[in-house]
C-alpha cells in the first residue's frame, strides 16, 4: 500500500502543476542561491587565507622564545639549520623557508615610515615575487638591493632604482643602517602588507645587524593548515627551547574567519531553508484545504489518519525534493564554471584591497557540503510537512461528507 | 439475519447550548438484500441516520449493530478498518480522486484492504465492465460524465466487497436519464449479487422503484413499507 499512497502523493503534487512549479522553481532557485552564495564566501575567504598563508602568516612560525616582543636581532634560531633538517624529514611538510627579520625605518628624500624589514635568501623563490609588478627580486646584480610595496614607494615617492636608508637596531643594540637601492616593486592584496614590509637579501640585513648565517623565523608550511594545533603540540615537545606559533595564534583574525565561515554558510542556507519552509507551508496548506472533501471521503472509506498523513507527507517531501536535486545540479555548473574563471570584482577592488581580499572570487564548495545542505533541506520538507500533514489529520469525515452534498 | 440493526438511535447535535434533536429514537432493521430508500423532508435525520450506521458518526443514545458487531465497541482505528471491510459509501458529489483514472479508483479501496495489485486491476475492469464502462477504465473523472463517475463511485462502493452500500442522494446531481440508468445498474446488482442498498433520496422516480421505503418525519420513523 506504501507504493500506492507515495505513487497518489507523486501524482498529487502535479494535480495543480502551475502552483506546484512556482514551489519547485523556488525551491531549486533558493537552492541554487543558498549553495552558490555559500560557495561564494567559502572560496572568499580560502582566497583571503590562502594569501595571508602565502605572505604574511606562515601556518606554523618557529622563532626564538625573546625575538617576539621587541625583535632584537641577538635572539635568533640557534642551531638552525638542525631545526630545518629536522623539519624536511616531516611527512605533513610541503614547503620551509626562513626569514632574518629587523624592524625598522624606511627613509627617502621626501619621507619616512616604520617597516619590518625582512631578509630573504636571495636564490631562493618567495611567495612575494608572485607580486611584483615592476623590477625583480633582489640578486646580486645590485648592492643592498630591496624591493618594497606599492603603497611604500607612494608613500615614500620612490620609484624603481631609488635610493632609501633603512634604520634598524644591530645585535649590540645600537641602531644601524645602510642606503638601498629599490629593484623592484610588488603589489600585493593587502594595501597595510605593502605599506609596512620590506624584502632585502639576508646577507645584508644579517651583516648590518652582526650576524652571519643566521635566521630569526622559520615559516612552515603544512599539507593541511587545519591540523597546525597539533603539529605545534608536536613540534614543542620537540623543540622545548624554541617559541612555536601557529597561524592561529599569530593572527586570531584568521582563525576566526575560517571558522566563522561554516557558520556563516549554514545561517545563509537557513534563512533561505525558513523562506522556503513558509513557502511550502503555505502551498501544502492550500493544497490540503481545498481538498477536504477528497480527504473526508478517503477517511470516510476506509483510510486510515496514518495513511492520509503520510500521503500529505510525501506530497510534500516531492514537492521539495524535485527541486533541490535540479538546484543543487544547477550550483554545481555554476560553481564549477566560475571556479575556472573566476569572479572578477575588480570594480571594488580598493576597498577589497584595504580588507587583504582578492579581487578575483574562486568560488568552491567541498562535496561533503552539498550532502549537508540536502539532508537540511530534506530536514525542512519533514518539517513544513507536518503542519499540514497534521490538519488532515483534524479532518473529521462527517464534515466533509457534509461539505459534500 | 439482519445486515444492519439500529436501536434507540438518537442524536442530539449542541447539546449544551441549543439542541437539535436529529434523531429521537430510531429502532430499524435491515436484511441481507434489501433494497431501502430512507426518505423524508429535509432537517428530517435521514444523512444523520446514514453517518451512524456508516460508522461515521455516534449516535447520542442507542447503539448499532453490523453483522453482530456493535460500532460503539470499536476504537477509532478499528472503526476506519470496519468500514474498509464491510461498507460501501456512494457519495451525492461522487467524490473520485481527480488525479487517478476510473480502474485505479476503484482498485484503491482494495488495495488499502492489502489486496495484490494484479487481482485488484483485475476486480476492478471487471466491475467497471459490470456497471458499463468497459471502455472508460484508463479515463479520469474528468472525462467522465456526472452518470458515468457515479457509475465509477458504484464500482468503488461494491470493490471492497461491503456488507452493504450507503448511498446519500445518489441521483441529486444527475439528469433524468442519468438517474434512471444509475437505479438500474443498483437494482441489477441488488437481484444479481444479493447486495444491500440503504440510499436516502428526495427523487420520487427512486422512491417508486425501491423495495422497502423507511419515511424518517423529525428524527422518528414514520411509515415503514415494504412493498
Amino acid at each position: 500500500m506504501i507504493k500506492n499512497i507515495i505513487k497518489l502523493g507523486w501524482k498529487n503534487v502535479w494535480r495543480n502543476p502551475t502552483r506546484s512549479g512556482v514551489v519547485i522553481i523556488a525551491v531549486l532557485l533558493g537552492t541554487w542561491a543558498g549553495v552558490f552564495l555559500s560557495a561564494f564566501f567559502t572560496g572568499m575567504v580560502q582566497g583571503y587565507l590562502e594569501d595571508q598563508f602565502h605572505l604574511t602568516v606562515p601556518h606554523i612560525e618557529i622563532s626564538h622564545p625573546e625575538f617576539e616582543d621587541l625583535y632584537n636581532p641577538e635572539y635568533y634560531i640557534p642551531q638552525a639549520e638542525n631545526v630545518l633538517t629536522n623539519l624536511k624529514e616531516k611527512p605533513y611538510t610541503t614547503d620551509l623557508s626562513t626569514q632574518s627579520l629587523a624592524s625598522g625605518l624606511a627613509q627617502s628624500a621626501r619621507n619616512s615610515y616604520g617597516v619590518t624589514i625582512r631578509g630573504i635568501v636571495p636564490d631562493s623563490t618567495h611567495s612575494v615575487e608572485n607580486y611584483l609588478i615592476n623590477g625583480s627580486m633582489p640578486g646580486e646584480q645590485y648592492r643592498n638591493p630591496v624591493i618594497i610595496g606599492s603603497d611604500l614607494a607612494e608613500r615614500l615617492g620612490l620609484a624603481l632604482k631609488s635610493r632609501m636608508v633603512l634604520n634598524f637596531q644591530d645585535t649590540n643594540g645600537n641602531i644601524t643602517g645602510g642606503a638601498f637601492q629599490v629593484v623592484g616593486i610588488f603589489d600585493s592584496f593587502s594595501s597595510v602588507f605593502d605599506e609596512g614590509n620590506v624584502f632585502v637579501n639576508r646577507k645584508d640585513v644579517n651583516n648590518l645587524m652582526g650576524l652571519d648565517q643566521q635566521v630569526h623565523s622559520i615559516h612552515l608550511t603544512l599539507s593541511d593548515f587545519s591540523k597546525a594545533d597539533k603539529r605545534a603540540s608536536q613540534l614543542q615537545k620537540e623543540f622545548p627551547d624554541l617559541n612555536i606559533t601557529t597561524w592561529g595564534e599569530a593572527a586570531p583574525e584568521l582563525k576566526y574567519t575560517y571558522e566563522m565561515t561554516d557558520l556563516m554558510m549554514y545561517i545563509v542556507m537557513i534563512i533561505i531553508i525558513i523562506a522556503l519552509v513558509f513557502s511550502i507551508i503555505n502551498t501544502m496548506l492550500m493544497a490540503v484545504l481545498e481538498r477536504t472533501r477528497e480527504l473526508g471521503m478517503l477517511r470516510a472509506v476506509g483510510m486510515n489518519k496514518s495513511r492520509v498523513f503520510s500521503m500529505v507527507l510525501y506530497e510534500t517531501i516531492f514537492l521539495t525534493m524535485v527541486g533541490t536535486p535540479a538546484g543543487l545540479f544547477l550550483s554545481w555548473l555554476t560553481i564549477s564554471y566560475y571556479n575556472s574563471t573566476g569572479i572578477d570584482l575588480g570594480a571594488f577592488a580598493e576597498g577589497m584591497n584595504a580588507y587583504g581580499l582578492r579581487t578575483v572570487i574562486y568560488p568552491s564548495l567541498p562535496p561533503i557540503y552539498y550532502l549537508n545542505i540536502t539532508l537540511l533541506i530534506a530536514v525542512a520538507a519533514l518539517l513544513s510537512a507536518m503542519y499540514p500533514a497534521w490538519k488532515t489529520l483534524q479532518l473529521n469525515p462527517v464534515e466533509a461528507i457534509r461539505k459534500m452534498n | 439475519m439482519p445486515v444492519i440493526e439500529t436501536h434507540g438511535l438518537t442524536k442530539v447535535y449542541n447539546p449544551d447550548k441549543v439542541p437539535v434533536h436529529a434523531l429521537n429514537g430510531v429502532d430499524l432493521t435491515i436484511e441481507k438484500g434489501e433494497f431501502t430508500a430512507i426518505v423524508g423532508p429535509s432537517g428530517s435525520g435521514k444523512t444523520t441516520l446514514l453517518n451512524i450506521i456508516g460508522g461515521l458518526d455516534t449516535p447520542t443514545e442507542g447503539k448499532t449493530i453490523i453483522q453482530q458487531t456493535e460500532l460503539s465497541s470499536l476504537s477509532d482505528r478499528e472503526l476506519v478498518n470496519f468500514r474498509l471491510h464491510h461498507i460501501g459509501f456512494v457519495f451525492q458529489a461522487y467524490n473520485l480522486i481527480p488525479v487517478l483514472t476510473a480502474v485505479e479508483n476503484v482498485s484503491f479501496v482494495m488495495q488499502m484492504q492489502g489486496r495484490p495489485s494484479k487481482e485488484c486491476r483485475k476486480k476492478s475492469i471487471s466491475l467497471l465492465k459490470e456497471v458499463g464502462l468497459a471502455d472508460k477504465i484508463d479515463k479520469r473523472p474528468t472525462e467522465l460524465s456526472g452518470g458515468q463517475q457515479q457509475r465509477v463511485a458504484v464500482a468503488r462502493a461494491l470493490a471492497s466487497k461491503p456488507d452493504f452500500v450507503l448511498a446519500d442522494e445518489p441521483t441529486a446531481n444527475l439528469d433524468s436519464v442519468s438517474s434512471a440508468d444509475l437505479l438500474d445498474l443498483m437494482l441489477k446488482l441488488n437481484e444479481k449479487e444479493e447486495m444491500t442498498f440503504v440510499f436516502s433520496t428526495h427523487d420520487q422516480r427512486v422512491i417508486d422503484r425501491a423495495r422497502r421505503v423507511v419515511t424518517l418525519v423529525d428524527g422518528k420513523i414514520d411509515k415503514d413499507e415494504v412493498r
